[in-house]
């Protein structure tokens, strides 16, 4: 079975760029435009193996979700990681707080964000 | 252009957008840190953006622009029109550069110097300030220069500005122990929307001696310039004291500059540089009187002296200077000195430098050079030097004499010009030829021709190359005021009053268009009412002329109906390269990996299709694509043992065939081998010995589409996931596509995949069976005939008929659909049978009777009611009733 990973990000280009970029290597891709809508997705019975969600969303941040995320049943253990622009080391320690698996700076590329799934996801 | 990249730009487009109306909305609201954090969002997203992308001059900007933002909204920097200003021409140069990339799919290298301006201006506005009481102008103190206390900045005033008589009153007053101060008062941009009203501010300074107003850069065009922004300076001379000033500007401190003027700088004689006799004798003499102490015969002297001359001269300018002087500070030897000295030279006197106490200019070889204007001649009755803007208004006139003559009101005209032309005789003081000027003016009107002035204005100003061009920019003082803008300012003509381009498309939500659809649909049904009206009218109410008007009725609303849904179905249309474009990059990827040498060809990237279609091509594609990879093109060596060139190759081709996109994916690779097919579909009980006998070689290739089959011996890493080409089968006929395989052994696999353009209106036949009506969709319909019940023939408790050859099972759609009411034959003891293709075989449906075939909208069912796998979706009748579209491989 292909894994499938929910991909959360304001910017539809962002998301058309992760979205080619998993799919081109096998990966089933959802995605959500913020938080909000993620959860709500979520709610309604999509199982993503991985969430990769960017950090500064409007309605819903990636912080808040992921706290939101962890407080859902069956989703306390989905590795999450947060992509975003930002790279101050306390952003990523209040990440990691809520719950965040991993962190990646965009922009990042295809290969290099395999590689970060392939750990974060086991049998991917 | 690639659809990320047209993505990209279609989301930048709205960010601009966004940023505009937020910082628009900041004016207004300037504390608002929720404003400040989606201003910021916006601007982030587009830099983020832009990194996918190799945009360097777009990424700076903006990587400027975010810093700047995060600055502004963790409260680092204060939010302030400037700042506002420069990011909208940021974000302007990024708008430019999108609509490049539209155009021209790249960007053009010439605006690095741009980039990196723009990205500056940003950065020099993220400097750390101390909060401060003042709020929006903290922030514009990095930008107005903090003069600091140069020696003396006296000396750079343009002091030689002011009038002679302001110059000598000012003088007077230095004189008499007031302080004198140039002020110069900067007002900021957006100073209209503090409150200021620089102009009454400058005029009530305290002590008010003269004043100017300058504009800080040459004026835009009247579209783009800002009447809300302030863009000029004031110089003022006053004599009130600093305190006075200070007081007075303690509104705007950081906006003014005071500077104390020393009196003997306002000693500025100003006038006509030429004429009049050589003082070369005066100066001797008076330089005698003056060292004697004789101030009266030195007063006497001069005043004699400007007697005889013309008073517009520099040199009576001077001498009236040195008669005031000698007035009010009898014994300042020093400064008549000068004055006398300068006479020689027609120089100004440089008092600065003497305030210095450097007394290098007074020395011997003064007279050693005549200025070159006293050798002019002097029977030009014209100045030959013409300052520009007289040069310019002259100009002028001419070009209106040029005119066509042919208008009635040419008197007024030439009156006009004649007045504007002795206007400037005047300002020049070429007085003498006012006379003939109206003499000219006299015979233009006599003759009702502009000629005569033209005739005039020739002889006496030649018309040189340098008057020919109007140019307000001469006229205009420009001062540099901006700070770091060395370069001149690039306006992306985008201000608000300029043409207004808009995006050329806009977002839609896909639900909005689904409605529309789903709206026209109905529309299109409901017109379907009107051919049955008609026949009511005609049959039931016998009114025939009524019948044809609503036919003809009918035939108009059809046209518009059609039309409407030609052009709706055309918004849903996507090119097929949304699917085309991630292949040469997975191709190149998927054969390194094998270690494979496979060329891609794509052909018919433009072929459009509904979107639902589109989409739904994507996983099959990449999946049959994987498969030639992987199954189809050999390894290199194995190719050339072959006698194949090294380089496999895979076209993949789409094409519009009537209503249908037809896709062709082909590969030059092994093929697939028939018998192994056969075997293999054997072995896993796909087929039975039966069948295996009469299969061709065409029909066993095809079994690679049935379920649970996978030929690769070894599940590769690629393929073989555990979805194999049944998956793509399927997916394909979920959108009513087609698929063929064809193959050759050695040669190579060709698959065609034939998708309706639109899957939005079905076509049906409508059947009827036990008084009920049901729709078959179009697609699986063979034939239809009528068969003799005496042709029924009943083979083990099933009923079959032969037709041309071949046996058909018969089964009643009524007990199919689980009613025991045997169907119903015509007249003539025939029953209507429905032929369907189900896979390879055809099956007769037995019906009672054949209807028309209708376009309709499938609407699958909902609900408690998408349980029922008999049916496909319902419809609307033209009369109102819902029509049942009959699945016809799942009631099989």
């Amino acid at each position: 079975m292909a894994k499938t990973i929910m991909v959360i990000d304001d910017s539809a280009t962002m998301r058309l760029s992760l979205k080619s970029a998993l799919e081109l290597n096998g990966f089933k891709v959802e995605c959500a435009g913020d938080g909000v809508l993620a959860l709500n997705q979520l709610k309604i019975g999509v199982k993503p193996d991985l969430i990769i969600t960017d950090i500064n969303m409007p309605n819903m941040g990636g912080l808040e979700f992921i706290k939101n995320l962890r407080a859902l049943p069956g989703f306390r253990f989905v590795p999450v990681l947060a992509l975003t622009t930002e790279s101050k080391q306390e952003k990523r320690d209040e990440a990691k707080k809520n719950g965040a698996t991993g962190w990646l700076v965009k922009p990042v590329t295809g290969p290099d964000l395999v590689k970060v799934i392939k750990q974060v996801l086991p049998g991917a | 252009m690639n659809p990320l990249l047209e993505q990209f730009i279609s989301e930048s487009r709205e960010s601009l957008q966004g940023i505009g109306e937020k910082l628009m909305q900041l004016e207004k609201e300037p504390e608002s840190s929720e404003l400040m954090t989606e201003l910021f969002r916006f601007v982030h997203t587009l830099k983020g953006n832009s990194g996918l992308f190799d945009l360097p001059e777009l990424t700076r900007v903006l990587h400027a622009g975010e810093d700047l933002m995060d600055a502004v909204r963790n409260g680092e920097v204060a939010y302030s029109p400037l700042l506002a200003d420069r990011l909208l021409d940021a974000m302007d140069f990024v708008g430019l550069l999108c609509d490049e990339i539209d155009t021209n799919g790249s960007t053009d290298a010439k605006h690095v110097n741009n980039s990196v301006r723009l990205a500056d201006s940003l950065r020099q506005l993220i400097v750390v300030i101390v909060p401060t009481t003042e709020g929006a102008s903290s922030a514009v103190v990095n930008e107005l220069p903090i003069v600091p206390e140069q020696p003396d900045p006296a000396n750079q005033l343009p002091l030689s500005d002011i009038p002679e008589e302001i110059s000598m009153a000012a003088y007077r007053a230095a004189v008499t122990g007031k302080p004198l101060h140039w002020l110069a008062y900067s007002p900021v941009e957006e100073c209209f929307f503090q409150g200021d009203d620089p102009f009454y501010q400058a005029r009530q300074t305290p002590g008010i001696l003269w004043g100017d107003i300058t504009a800080r850069t040459p004026w835009p065009k009247l579209a783009e310039l800002d009447p809300y922004c302030c863009v000029l300076d004031f110089s003022i001379l006053s004599t009130a004291t600093l305190e006075e000033l200070q007081e007075y500007y303690r509104y705007v401190p950081d906006q003014v500059r005071i500077i104390p003027v020393p009196g003997s700088f306002l000693i500025l004689p100003q006038g006509e540089p030429n004429g009049g006799p050589v003082y070369e004798d005066f100066v001797a003499d008076a330089l005698k009187m003056l060292h004697a102490n004789n101030i009266a015969g030195l007063t006497h002297a001069t005043r004699s002296m400007l007697d005889v001359s013309n008073p517009n001269l520099w040199l009576s300018a001077a001498l009236r200077w040195l008669l005031l002087v000698i007035e009010l500070e009898p014994d300042n030897v020093f400064v008549c000195e000068r004055i006398l000295l300068s006479l020689r030279t027609m120089t100004p006197p440089v008092w600065h430098e003497l305030a210095g106490g450097c007394d290098t200019r007074i020395n011997g070889d003064v007279n050693s050079e005549l200025p070159h204007n006293l050798a002019q001649e002097e029977s030009e009755p014209v100045p030959a030097m013409l300052s520009p803007e007289v040069t310019a208004l002259i100009a002028a006139q001419r070009e209106i004499l040029s005119l066509p003559d042919d208008i009635a009101w040419l008197a007024g005209r030439l009156k006009s010009v004649a007045a504007s032309l002795s206007g400037c005789l005047h300002a020049i003081g070429a007085n003498g030829i006012i006379q003939s000027l109206g003499a000219a003016l006299d015979e233009a009107l006599a003759q009702r021709a502009s000629a005569p002035l033209l005739h005039w204005l020739d002889s006496h100003f030649k018309p040189s190359v340098d008057a020919a061009p109007f140019l307000p920019q001469s006229v205009q003082p420009a001062t540099t005021t901006q700070i770091g803008q060395s370069v001149e300012e690039v306006k992306y003509g985008r201000r608000a009053e300029d043409s207004y381009s808009g995006p050329k498309s806009i977002k839609v939500d896909q639900v909005k268009i689904d409605r529309l659809m789903n709206l026209i649909g109905e529309m299109v049904v409901a017109k379907n009412a009107l051919p049955y009206l008609a026949g009511r009218a005609e049959n039931v109410f016998g009114v025939r002329d009524l019948s044809r008007e609503i036919k003809s009725q009918y035939a108009v609303i059809n046209r518009i109906a059609e039309e409407m849904q030609d052009t709706i179905m055309q918004v849903r249309m996507m090119p097929v390269s949304f699917v085309f474009q991630r292949f040469p990059r997975l191709v190149r990827d998927t054969s390194h990996k094998l270690g494979k040498e496979v060329n891609l060809i794509l052909e018919g990237e433009e072929t459009e299709a509904d979107k639902n279609i589109i989409e739904s091509l994507g996983d099959p594609l990449v999946h049959i694509v994987r498969n030639s990879l992987d199954h189809g093109v050999e390894m290199p060596d194995v190719r050339r043992a072959l006698g194949k060139p090294a380089t496999g190759t895979i076209f993949i081709r789409a094409t519009q065939e009537a209503d249908r996109v037809v896709i062709e994916i082909r590969d030059d690779g092994k093929g697939i081998d028939p018998e192994i097919i056969k075997r293999l579909a054997l072995e896993k009980g796909i087929i039975d010995n039966e069948r295996l006998e009469r299969l061709t070689d065409q029909e066993a290739v095809n079994l690679v589409f049935a379920a649970g089959f996978s030929t690769a011996s070894v599940i590769s890493d690629l393929s073989g996931r555990g979805v194999g080409m049944d998956v793509v089968r399927t997916a394909i006929e979920k959108v009513n596509g087609t698929l063929q395989l064809e193959s050759e052994k050695g040669r190579g696999t060709r698959i065609r995949l034939s998708l309706p353009l639109s899957m939005a209106v079905t076509n049906v036949m409508i059947v009827e069976s036990n008084n009920q009506l049901f729709g078959v969709p179009i697609g699986s319909v063979v034939e239809t005939v009528r068969i003799p019940r005496a042709d029924i023939h009943t083979i083990k408790k099933n009923q079959a008929t032969v037709l041309r050859g071949r046996i058909v099972p018969l089964k009643p759609l009524n007990s199919l659909l689980g009613q025991h009411v045997p169907p119903r034959a015509n007249e003539e003891d025939e029953l209507a049978v429905l032929i369907v293709s189900l896979g390879d075989e055809s099956v007769g449906i037995m019906v009672d009777n054949f209807r028309e075939t209708v376009e309709i909208i499938l609407k699958p069912m909902t609900g408690v009611l998408a349980g029922l796998s008999a049916y496909a979706g319902s419809a609307l009748l033209g009369d109102g009733s819902v029509l049942m579209v009959l699945d016809i491989k799942e009631i099989l």
